[in-house]
């Protein structure tokens, strides 16, 4: 969940905070710049109603010694801020500030304007062929054409300096809203991973335990109750299970331990007739499957609800397996049929030894009864990545490829009818239960052509 | 021997009683806890059969109480709940042995008499009965004069039975003592070890094997 969501959302959270910081710097140095422009227009504009007063005071004939005597007071008054131009009408130089030191004010190229109704004038931001930024006006003032200019440097300085730093916001700005968004969501998800782990706390021993509610009445404070909620249906059906058990044990068993024990004790002196001493003998064994059956279903439900309590211990699976082998061996020979073990791949696993064997039992007394006599039953074992894998096969007829899923039902008997004895059907149901409460998983896998029937479990491996 | 029965089914609490004052065992009957307490300190008993679901609370309590007083009863569970989890904690509180309903009473009276003798062979390194001597320490048998080959699960068994001799071992006792198994196995195996078991221990004459079967029960040696 953290991997997923909260990266997500951090780096959603950095690639929107990067990209506002740079548009606002960019946008706001080119808001600045028009604003400047404006300005450095403004000006312009004043200083030219300035020069047409100036101008009209020239006097005749307008050669360009009277409008130096003219303006060029008034020029280096203003040298700081504007560049003086003056020519006539067809492009003869009357008049050229000291400050452009034989630099020249280019035509400017924007579109005719009128100010005033009377002085005509057009603007633009230009090089001077000397290299220098300046925003140009020209304007008609009666017979000479005026261009004034006033330098942008400081203004063309500060817009690219505020767009250097927009650009330069790009990596700091993601990164410092990386660490910002990582510590905002480590804050914000801790409920989550309070949840998480509680949740992860609560199993088949462990269901008291609930998630502590946020005092806030948010999402988050929501879904704690609602999983709460959740816990307390499970616990109460895992109740039902755990009473449904004791139910069983007591209201079953010990009327049955009863009958057993008055039975025995009827068949005990030797006094009664062959024909009811073997029928009573037939209802001991009855009794006898029947506390088998009660066994194994307690047993399931156990297993259903993850309530068998496995006595867990590292064991090497190889030591364990020849321990059983020697067993198999056994057994198989007396069954007239061959074990073999193959595989000695060893890993520590941790495990209840003997309700694992129970399930190696179960198997083997299932493949000794459906394979022919004479057949190998070969059980191999091998680690397979995190896995410890063990597979029994025989080489019976198999199961229909249909009967595959539901073998591990209960009460399901697999080849009945075939004149073999009845089991409990409960048999790999329980094999079921058990490898899966160890957290592992069992399937049947179909007859292939040269193979009978096959059952794989798997179990994980330490850590 | 006196021996209390703790036991809130009067049916089965009064048979098993019968069945062991039969067996000569002095044996009283208790339904409840209270009673079981007052019995206790009233008297003093070698074993105590003890249910575990009575009605006035878990008999772990009073296996408690047992085990925390000065007395050196041994104590049978007898129970329904049969789970692994009531056993380890039965032991670990001081039960000498675990029984799970339902039973058959041959066993209860196997799991009686060898408490009744726990304590000795235990302590010896050759172990020899019937003719067969087997020697703990250097792993040699021997039947009448002959070396005997054994496989390590034949021997196990061989040893159990051998350190009960003279006594019936049931079933279950083997699979709890070799195989370290508290549930029904589901197996023929231990038939089979022991006829594999007799065919080495065959004397030459009669072919008769010094392990006995008692019918529904279990083995004996001897």
């Amino acid at each position: 969940m953290r991997t997923t969501l909260s990266f997500r959302l951090i780096g959603f959270y950095a690639t929107v905070a990067t990209l506002t910081v740079f548009l606002t710097l960019w946008v706001g140095s080119s808001l600045i710049w028009r604003q400047m422009i404006e300005t450095a227009d403004l000006i312009l504009g004043n200083e030219s109603e300035e020069l047409a007063l100036l101008l009209n005071d020239v006097d005749l004939p307008r050669s360009a010694e009277a409008v130096r005597y003219a303006v060029e007071d008034h020029s280096q008054l203003d040298a700081g801020i504007i560049y003086f131009q003056i020519d006539t009408p067809c492009g003869e130089a009357l008049f050229r500030s000291e400050n452009l030191g034989g630099d020249l004010l280019p035509e400017p190229g924007g579109a005719e304007r009128t100010y005033d109704g009377a002085l005509s004038f057009r603007l633009s931001g230009q090089k001077t062929p000397g290299g220098m930024p300046v925003r140009v006006g020209q304007y008609e003032i009666g017979e000479f054409r005026c261009r004034l200019g006033t330098s942008l440097d400081t203004q063309l300085d500060a817009r690219n300096q505020v767009r250097r730093l927009a650009l330069a916001s790009i990596p700091a700005v993601f990164g410092i809203s990386l660490l910002v968004g990582y510590a905002l969501s480590w804050v914000m998800l801790r409920p989550l991973r309070a949840i998480q782990e509680t949740a992860q706390r609560i199993t088949g021993a462990n269901l008291r335990e609930r998630i502590v509610v946020p005092e806030s009445s948010d999402e988050i404070s929501r879904l704690a109750r609602l999983l709460n909620d959740t816990f307390d249906r499970l616990e109460k059906a895992f109740e039902q299970v755990r009473r449904f058990a004791g139910d069983c044990s007591h209201e079953l068993k010990t009327p049955l331990t009863v009958v057993r024990l008055q039975t025995e004790k009827v068949l005990e002196g030797d006094v009664l007739p062959a024909e009811e001493r073997a029928a009573l003998e037939e209802a001991l064994g009855e009794m006898g499957r029947l506390e088998k059956v009660i066994q194994r279903l307690l047993l399931l439900a156990q297993t259903e609800a993850e309530a068998l309590p496995l006595n867990r211990k590292e064991t090497s699976t190889a030591d364990f397996l020849r321990n059983f082998a020697e067993d198999a061996e056994v057994l198989a020979e007396e069954g007239g049929r061959r074990f073999e073990l193959a595989g000695d791949a060893d890993a520590r696993v941790s495990f209840d030894a003997s309700w694992i064997r129970q399930v190696l039992f179960n198997l083997l007394t299932n493949a000794i009864k459906y394979s022919p006599p004479g057949g190998r039953i070969l059980l191999r074992a091998e680690v397979v990545g995190n896995e410890w894998r063990v597979e029994m096969e025989d080489e019976g007829d198999g199961v229909a490829e249909g009967e595959l899923e539901t073998m591990f039902e209960r009460f399901n008997k697999v080849g009945a009818g075939q004149g073999k004895q009845p089991g409990t059907g409960l048999g790999l149901a329980v094999c079921k239960g058990i490898v899966e409460q160890h957290g592992g998983n069992i399937r049947a896998l179909a007859k292939s052509t040269d193979r009978g029937f096959r059952v794989v479990w798997t179990l994980p491996l330490e850590g | 021997m006196k021996i209390l029965i703790v036991e809130d089914n009067r049916k089965l609490g009064q048979f098993v009683r019968k069945g062991l004052e039969e067996q000569a065992y002095a044996a009283l009957l208790v339904e409840n806890l209270a009673g079981a307490r007052e019995a206790f300190y009233a008297d003093e008993f070698d074993v105590v059969v003890l249910d575990l679901s009575l009605p006035d609370g878990d008999g772990l309590d009073f296996l408690k109480e047992v085990r925390g007083g000065d007395s050196d009863a041994s104590v049978i569970i007898l129970s329904a709940r049969g789970d692994v989890e009531d056993r380890i904690s039965g032991l670990n509180l001081g039960a000498d042995d675990y029984l799970s309903k339902p039973f058959s009473f041959a066993e209860l009276l196997a799991r009686v008499r060898s408490l009744t003798r726990r304590h000795d062979r235990n302590r010896k390194t050759v172990l020899d009965h019937a003719g067969v001597r087997m020697d703990l320490v250097t792993r040699e048998v021997t039947f009448g004069d002959s070396k005997i080959e054994l496989t390590q699960r034949e021997y196990a068994l061989l040893e159990y039975l051998l350190k009960n001799a003279g006594r019936v071992v049931t079933r279950t006792q083997i699979s709890e003592a070799i195989w370290d198994c508290h549930f029904d196995m589901e197996t023929n195996l231990i038939d089979v070890y022991i006829r594999k078991l007799r065919a080495k221990l065959k004397s030459g004459d009669d072919g008769t094997s010094p392990i006995r079967t008692v019918r529904g029960v279990g083995y004996s040696m001897g």
